[in-house]
């Protein structure tokens, strides 16, 4: 019985195994020749306001080795431009169910590598024969204005265009009865991103690993939808700042959802219970609101970047209220941590409550004033010797952190403090004491003043340390005479996995430095302050803003225009931004439209200016208009368009670079504070512009030395010049030369001489082609072929003719032999095989190195050394002069190479330059040793003279 | 003429990117610079013809005149014409035959030319480190100090010593050796200032074809 069950079993699997096998016998297998893409579709993607697509389908299977899928676009279902690509590794294939891929944000769309006129991709076999697929290899729309014509108003496009192009390259062209500047569509690039509304059409085309094109895809359509994604605030955290028992302000810190596009409209404060809150929302005619009226603070786009507002608590007869012109609460005091408080997104129906799962929520806490984060006035200052493109916001003094320590324990027991430090050149750190005391003791067990700042401090720990805690005592001093010593603090706490310190955070003035952070906020060009810089931690001073010149600018393209052959984009233009007044001057790229535009300006400002009773004000307001006016008169002498935006150029440069700032300190929980620079006398705001420096400082010292080296050669040329004998060492690697070169002439054997491995633009391949001449001379005069194989292409003809002159110098130009001077290869190791193959091949007696090596010259110097060639090397690669004396007969190190041809020549001129060179460097010689003294007892303006690298 | 006007021209160039160096504003650094950086990519395409000219010239004689071995000239002329015409025709990117040369000759060859590095090395090795005077046998004490500090054995070995191998071998790195490493350096810099100084004064004008 059993037995049978056991072989029916038997009889099931394999009847399996038959049906599978034959499943499989007859199933389809798929080819490159029928592979084909299935369930391809494309997607509106949500919440991203229309701008994209998702395309999505099934891999083909990875034994198709695919390499790549090509995207193409269309707006109608017949025309198909290549518009991008997923790129796969063919070897490991794709391991998803579904690729996808996103047809969102700007992409190009054509520029001046994108073919000429329509290109069919030949490449592609249709499903159809209705449908084209047009693109090359990384372009899919022509430069071709008719067909670019078809995609007006079917795309957001914006024309990148080039700073000179731009204000140089435009014409005026009307369309419509309206004024555009048209730019020639092979100076400017387009870039393309999908509208919404527009329906689209795609088809995705596989390709293998040889770059065969597979079947296309079905072709599909999709529409992205204009479908804004609005999430209330994902935290807010509220607080009441009381000054003693008075309330001052309520603080509100919310934080955005991640991807929101949405905007918070409004926050909403209740004394009610949360259910009566939500009763507020759901109120209808038949079933209204029954609870205590909100109070509702709106919010404008503008606040709504901080994430902050600090709401001020009115006093009226001993009561507290919330007040604005809508709504007002009273403040119960007592019961504050009771209050609702709701912010809402700005389409209404998105809201944030205290019960909204996946989010944080703290009701209102009551905090002092004093426990608001302190930020001191911030500066801004230019970066010195720069180019102009960075100016700095500094807010604090010079910091020292304590970042890692470590034990070391043979021959005692050591511990290694690593520090970092924070400053910037207004206020820098000039040194700090250290002073390190065990927990429970007074004295400290260590300490010292740290001049040097190498980041390190090695010290001796007490033979009685136990792992105790050890608290550091940080005392800053800085550059500045006015500024005080002061104090810093850290913990260093045994930590028994690690077995080292970790250090604390940093305390200033009994406030943990890391428990808040700094946010810049910068505006320019507009009134309104945007983020530079979001959440810089609190131990850092200051933040790095970079304001770049401009290089492109960015037009909406308005249309492809056959009719006058230009892409045309708006003729207005952002002329300056008045820092004084906050106006931004926006006229047109043509003078006449300027002229007119300028008029209707004027008129506004004097009545604005009519209408002011503050005097200062009105006198900005005036300013203001004297440039607007200036700028009329120079417009009203019918200046010409190129003059014109000559004009413009210079105010924007001048105008859009400057930038105010403001520094928040917050501890992202409602305790915040704002700070801004103070008001100019004229009470406007302060602008600061980056300052393209005209020198650079940190290579003073360089160009000192460099000044005085000069006239050292030029004081030893002269002293050769008039025949004075200048002793120069012997250096047995170039006295070598001469012999090595006879002893290829008495073997009858080449010479092979390799001139490094860099380009001519390298200092070691000038001195070599100097050593080369030489070489080539002696050569040549005892008629020994040379052979000089090159690496560099642009070194190979350089060579030929100083081998030629060579010849020529020798008396004999008729044993030049060009072919002797050849181009090999730039790959670095078929370079080695060819020379090594030419030392193997012709036997060469004699090989020079000269120049740059890397990791090529043992290979080739072991070879020569297996042929028995006599060598000789010469580099400044510190790394290969060890395999250099190890293989070659003698070694050129350094300087030797560059001092060979002066050796060589004997000229006085090229002499006297090495004996400057000596006597440079008793002068470094000097510094090293005066410096290392002075350095010793603590004095360092010599070693900050000198910069460090 | 012939060289009096190319000197000239470096002597004048020299110059502007000696400021280049010190000048930091963006007159230099951008308008100018730049400018004068997009001449120079001129040069490579004419360089380019020529390298391949020598190369071919040079070879052709080889096969003309029946040096020896002149047979492996007809590779190389057969692999710069199957490159270069497979390039032309079906371009360069990933999954053309250009790509799958380069993925099954040049690759392998290039990593074999490299590998041998590490035979020649051990031979070298065995050269220097032949106890044969004072100054061998010290440079053969350092070495396997140096190895000994880099390899989880020297540590094992070390570990009842007072003092750590690892940190005698990084004590020869940090103090002898990169003392004579910076003592190289500074006649290097020193050097290459002095020859940079020789061809913008003209002093040296070797590179300018030949003589002095």
């Amino acid at each position: 019985m059993h037995k049978n069950r056991n072989k029916s079993w038997l009889s099931v699997i394999l009847c399996l195994v038959a049906l599978n096998f034959s499943f499989s016998l007859f199933a389809e297998k798929i080819t490159v020749e029928n592979a084909k893409i299935e369930n391809f579709v494309v997607e509106d993607v949500p919440g991203d306001l229309g701008s994209g697509l998702l395309l999505k389908w099934k891999p083909l299977p990875n034994e198709l080795k695919i390499l790549e899928y090509r995207i193409y676009r269309g707006i109608t279902p017949d025309s198909l431009f290549y518009s991008g690509s997923v790129m796969l590794n063919p070897v490991v294939g794709f391991a998803g169910e579904e690729i996808s891929f996103l047809d969102s944000g700007f992409k190009p769309f054509v520029d001046k590598s994108s073919p000429g006129r329509l290109v069919v991709d030949s490449k592609v076999k249709p499903l159809d024969e209705k449908t084209f697929y047009f693109g090359t290899a990384n372009n899919g729309y022509p430069r071709d204005l008719e067909v670019l014509a078809q995609a007006n108003n079917k795309f957001s496009l914006i024309a990148q265009i080039e700073k000179g192009v731009y204000y140089s390259r435009y014409e005026e062209v009307t369309l419509d009865e309206q004024l555009f500047a048209g730019y020639p569509l092979g100076n400017v690039s387009v870039l393309a991103r999908v509208r919404s509304g527009v329906e689209y059409f795609y088809s995705v085309v596989p390709l293998n690993e040889t770059r065969k094109y597979l079947r296309p895809s079905e072709v599909v359509s999709g529409t992205p939808i204009s479908d804004p994604l609005q999430k209330p605030a994902r935290e807010l955290y509220s607080n009441l700042i009381v000054d003693g028992s008075t309330p001052i302000s309520l603080n509100f810190d919310w934080e955005n959802a991640t991807g929101s596009y949405s905007s918070q409209a409004a926050i909403y404060v209740f004394d009610d219970e949360l259910e009566v809150t939500k009763s507020y929302f759901e109120a209808t005619e038949e079933n209204p609101y029954q609870g205590k009226e909100p109070f509702i603070l709106s919010l404008d786009p503008q606040i709504n970047e901080y994430g902050k507002f600090s709401q001020p608590i009115i006093s009226e007869n001993g009561a507290y209220f919330l007040k604005n012109e809508d709504s007002q609460l009273m403040i119960d005091l007592e019961r504050i941590e009771d209050y609702q408080v709701v912010i809402q997104a700005d389409n209404g129906q998105t809201l944030f409550l205290k019960d909204t799962p996946n989010s944080r929520y703290q009701s209102i806490q009551t905090a002092s004033l004093t426990d608001l984060p302190q930020v001191p006035t911030f500066n801004v200052y230019d970066v010195p010797n720069d180019k102009g493109d960075t100016q700095i916001v500094v807010w604090e003094k010079p910091l020292v952190e304590i970042t890692k320590t470590s034990f070391h324990e043979k021959l005692g027991k050591f511990l290694i403090v690593n520090y970092d430090y924070y400053d910037y050149q207004a206020e820098t750190l000039k040194s700090f004491d250290l002073k390190l005391t065990l927990e429970g003791q007074e004295k400290p067990f260590y300490e010292t003043d740290e001049f040097y700042l190498d980041n390190v401090i090695k010290l001796a720990v007490p033979d009685d340390y136990d792992n105790n805690t050890i608290t550091a005592e940080i005392i800053i001093k800085t550059n500045n005479p006015d500024t005080e010593p002061y104090t810093l603090y850290q913990n260093l706490k045994f930590d028994k996995i690690l077995k080292a310190l970790i250090p604390s955070a940093i305390v200033k003035n009994n406030i943990a430095l890391n428990s808040f952070n700094y946010e810049v906020y910068a505006k320019e060009g507009s009134p309104q302050y945007v983020t530079v810089a979001g959440k810089v931690v609190g131990k850092m001073n200051n933040y790095s803003d970079v304001i770049s010149y401009e290089r492109f600018l960015y037009e909406s393209v308005i249309a492809f225009d056959p009719e006058s052959g230009k892409v045309l984009v708006p003729g207005d233009i952002q002329v300056w931004y008045d820092g004084k007044t906050e106006k931004s001057l926006n006229l047109s790229k043509f003078a006449s439209v300027s002229k007119e535009k300028i008029a209707t300006e004027i008129t506004t400002v004097e009545e604005e200016i009519a209408q002011i009773t503050d005097p200062k004000h009105k006198e900005r307001l005036e300013n203001y208009q004297s440039s607007l006016l200036a700028l009329q008169t120079e417009l009203n002498n019918n200046i010409s368009n190129r003059k014109w935006i000559g004009i413009v150029k210079n105010h924007r440069n001048n105008s859009l670079r400057q930038k105010s700032y403001k520094v928040f300190a917050s501890n992202n929980r409602g305790l915040f504070t704002s700070y801004e620079l103070p008001l100019n006398e004229d009470g406007s705001y302060q602008y600061f512009t980056p300052i393209s420096n005209q020198f650079d400082y940190d290579k003073l010292a360089g160009l000192l030395a460099s000044i005085i080296f000069a006239i050292l050669v030029a004081v030893y040329v002269n002293l050769a010049k008039k025949g004075v004998d200048l002793y120069i060492r012997p250096i047995a690697g170039i006295q070598e030369i001469d012999n090595a070169i006879g002893r290829a002439t008495e073997m009858g054997r080449p010479i092979l001489f390799v001139p490094g491995m860099s380009s001519i633009g390298v200092v070691a391949t000038l001195a070599a082609l100097s050593i080369l001449g030489k070489v080539a001379k002696k050569a040549a005069e005892y008629d020994t072929r040379i052979l000089v194989p090159t690496r560099d292409f642009i070194l190979m003809p350089i060579a030929q003719e100083i081998v030629k002159e060579a010849h020529i110098e020798a008396g004999r130009p008729d044993t030049f032999d060009k072919n002797s001077v050849f181009f090999i290869t730039t790959d670095q190791f078929a370079y080695v095989a060819g020379v090594n193959g030419i030392m193997i091949r012709e036997k060469t007696a004699t090989n020079f190195y000269m120049g740059s090596y890397f990791a090529e010259s043992l290979l080739m110097t072991e070879t020569g050394n297996i042929t028995g060639a006599i060598q000789i090397a010469g580099t400044d690669s510190v790394t290969q002069i060890p395999f250099f004396i190890t293989t070659c007969d003698y070694t050129l190190i350094g300087e030797e190479l560059y001092a060979a041809s002066a050796y060589m020549s004997k000229e006085p001129m090229i002499l006297g330059t090495l004996k400057a060179q000596d006597y440079f460097k008793f002068i470094i010689l000097f510094f090293i040793i005066v410096g290392t003294i002075l350095s010793t007892s603590k004095i360092t303006f010599l070693l900050d003279f000198f910069p460090e690298k | 003429m012939k060289k009096n006007i190319p000197l000239a021209i470096v002597i004048i160039l020299g110059f502007i990117f000696v400021g280049w160096t010190f000048i930091p504003a963006k007159w230099m650094q951008d308008d100018f610079y730049t400018a004068f950086l997009e001449f120079t990519k001129t040069m490579s395409p004419f360089a380019v013809f020529l390298g391949i000219y020598s190369l071919v010239s040079m070879h052709y004689n080889r096969i003309r005149r029946k040096v020896p071995k002149w047979g492996y000239s007809y590779v190389t002329l057969t692999g710069l014409v199957v490159t270069a015409t497979l390039g032309f025709v079906y371009g360069t990117q990933a999954g053309t035959p250009v790509q799958w040369i380069f993925r099954n000759f040049m690759m392998p060859i290039s990593a074999t030319m490299f590998s041998l590095l590490a035979f020649y090395m051990a031979t070298a090795a065995y050269k220097s480190f032949r106890a044969r005077s004072i100054e061998a046998t010290v440079l053969l004490v350092a070495a396997i100090i140096i190895m000994l500090g880099q390899v989880p054995l020297g540590m094992a070995i070390s570990r009842s010593w007072p003092i750590n191998i690892l940190d005698i071998s990084q004590w020869i790195m940090d103090v002898p050796n990169l003392a004579s490493k910076r003592g190289i350096l500074l006649g290097v810099g020193l050097g290459s200032v002095a020859t940079s100084l020789k061809i913008l004064l003209g002093i040296e004008r070797t590179y300018l074809g030949g003589g002095d």
